[in-house]
């Protein structure tokens, strides 16, 4: 858990004072609270609930997006990632900004958010079941959402209760349902408003936060060509140190692994393609297009959203990597006892510990009251927009549909929203958290597969028939779960039914097909059904493509 | 260079902010733009409508 290791150091090394904490996350709650009642008191429909009333202030908009975007994992756990696997982790920063800002939002949002108005759309499936005229495909959707995305919002919950916990020092139920119970409050009553004010407030702190980090690790390792210099001249280390990475393919922390390695395969299709592309299919982050009054707003938020993504994942990639040059060089009494180091022995082999480690030995006290901050704020704003994306599949998708209830009732919504949180709570309390974290993989390879082909078909190609749809969606789905139980070794072997049923973590060993990421097969298959099923279907009427398209 | 022992690392750096100026730049320029057309094709258009008047 990335917030329990930053809260383990930070707390063992005293240089963070409980009262100190507790009173600037109080302040931080009061914060939250106005910022919550605000969207509540400006909530007088469903889609001010759900779309916050389609007029979003431009930086809002942003700043939402890149906080719903960026949790904690992105931040911590990638950062000591590229502790261990170097700055070829810059590549999924390029991927982010590339792809998850420049594209989405002009390629993507413009007409996700013209279509939506179009066909009245209010929700992810709303807008998929709307745009090929299915109930079927809207229910199924909303299915998928509430089926995986707690899983999920459970794993962003108990890091967050995990740092309450050990920071406050207060029992892990009472940190859970601390946790739970203020993200709740602006979720239910706030709605969407209340979701994307409170992220603009915690996007501004992620920035300050991040780059403050950046900046001062850059001074304090002598700066930027200086301590890039000193970080290739490590290279050697890797050999020497590390030598079972090395056999898989590590050559140092300025360079890309060897090419067709396993880190290399890790790199390029789990990090790179999984997680970078990944994120144009997240309905969390869909739904934020249909947010904006007209494209204008969209085009300013392509500012806002792109120096957002630089500065708070690419700061924690730069430090996770340059913190290898503090650790190995640190022996003129800035951190007595870690010297000669690498990063990841410092952290004593958890890559979760290598950014608060660094921050702890390397960095003003202050820094850690600031990063605290920032690690709350991108644990809460995933959250909230998971909750609010789960809660709105529940009530106004699966309800509605299901009861086929034609009155739309924010009241409804807000009981969705209740039950993905009571859901996500009891998952938090009840699944180990190995399993849990198996969950989010699996919900991000199927959210990719399932969503993107059938998403970029419903605002792109007026030929894209609804069994094409349903067939893409399927095939995502089966050969997503597939390759999770059968196919890439780290998921197959974690979850036990591939050994159970024929006595081998994965059905192919040749490499380096236990490495590759499931999304790398998953989604041609899933675009090829899609084009195959739309072929050989009957085509959508004019007048709906001419109403979806005007 | 900039003190990185990769080609492909400063590739990916220099790609970072690159693609971070491009998002600047576009929404810049674009920031009162409230029409869903890229500019250059609704450059072509225009061109190409100022032809055919003139061909009449």
């Amino acid at each position: 858990m990335n917030f329990s290791a930053f809260a383990a150091v930070a707390g063992t090394s005293g240089g963070m004072n409980t009262l100190i904490l507790g009173a600037l996350i109080a302040i931080y709650m009061l914060l939250i609270g106005y910022l919550g009642y605000r969207g509540f008191r400006k909530t007088r429909s469903s889609r001010d609930y759900l779309l916050a009333g389609r007029s979003a202030n431009p930086f809002v908009m942003a700043m939402s997006y890149g906080a719903a975007f960026i949790s904690t994992s992105a931040l911590v756990g990638f950062g000591g990632i590229a502790g261990q696997f170097g700055m070829g982790l810059l590549w999924l920063v390029f991927m982010n900004i590339a792809i998850g800002i420049v594209v989405a939002f002009i390629f993507f949002g413009r007409r996700t958010r013209r279509m939506g108005l179009n066909l009245d759309a209010h929700t992810f499936p709303e807008f998929m079941g709307n745009r090929f005229d299915s109930r079927g495909l809207k229910i199924f959707l909303a299915l998928i959402i509430f089926l995986f995305m707690p899983l999920y919002s459970s794993v962003v919950l108990i890091g967050g209760a995990r740092f309450l916990q050990e920071v406050m020092m207060i029992d892990y139920s009472w940190a859970l349902g601390v946790f739970a119970v203020v993200v709740a409050f602006y979720v239910i009553f706030g709605g969407l408003k209340g979701v994307m004010y409170v992220d603009a407030m915690m996007g501004t702190v992620m920035i300050v936060g991040m780059l403050s980090l950046l900046v001062l690790c850059y001074w304090k390792l002598g700066g930027v060509v200086g301590a890039h210099q000193a970080l290739t001249d490590m290279a050697p280390l890797v050999a020497e140190r590390l030598p079972a990475e090395a056999a898989l393919g590590h050559q140092g922390w300025t360079c890309m692994p060897k090419f067709n390695s396993v880190w290399w395969w890790t790199l390029v299709s789990s990090l790179m393609l999984g997680v970078g592309i990944g994120a144009l299919a997240q309905p969390q982050l869909a739904v934020r297009f249909m947010t904006v009054r007209s494209s204008r707003e969209l085009n300013r938020a392509v500012v806002i959203g792109s120096v957002f993504i630089l500065f708070t994942v690419g700061s924690a990639y730069m430090v996770g990597a340059l913190s290898n040059v503090f650790f190995y060089y640190s022996d003129r009494g800035i951190a007595e006892g870690i010297s000669g180091k690498l990063a990841i022995e410092a952290a004593g082999g958890n890559p979760d510990l290598i950014i608060p480690l660094f921050i702890r030995q390397a960095l003003p006290p202050v820094i850690l009251y600031v990063f605290s901050l920032t690690l709350l704020s991108a644990a809460m704003s995933t959250l909230s927009s998971l909750f609010h994306v789960t809660g709105a599949a529940i009530g106004h998708d699966l309800f509605r549909n299901l009861s086929q209830t034609k009155h739309d009732s924010v009241l409804i919504t807000r009981c969705g929203v209740l039950f993905g949180i009571v859901v996500s709570v009891i998952l938090g309390i009840l699944l180990p958290p190995g399993i849990i974290a198996r969950g989010t993989a699996i919900f991000f390879g199927v959210c990719a597969a399932a969503f993107l082909p059938a998403y970029c078909a419903a605002i792109y190609w007026r030929g894209a028939t609804r069994f094409g749809v349903w067939a893409s969606i399927s095939v995502g789905v089966g050969v997503s779960l597939f390759g999770l139980l059968f196919l890439h070794r780290k998921e197959s072997a974690a979850l036990g039914i591939c050994e159970a049923l024929f006595g081998r973590t994965e059905l192919i060993s040749t490499f380096p097909w236990p490495y590759v990421d499931t999304f790398v097969y998953s989604l041609p298959l899933s675009v090829l059904a899609l084009l195959l099923g739309s072929w050989f279907s009957r085509k959508l009427p004019a007048e709906h493509l001419k109403k979806c398209f005007e | 260079m900039l003190g990185l022992g990769d080609a492909q690392i400063a590739a990916a750096m220099i790609a970072c902010v690159a693609v971070t100026l491009f998002g600047v730049v576009y929404g810049i320029v674009r920031w009162n733009s409230d029409n869903d057309e890229l500019p250059a094709k609704k450059a072509r258009r225009h061109r190409s409508r100022r032809r055919r008047k003139h061909r009449r």
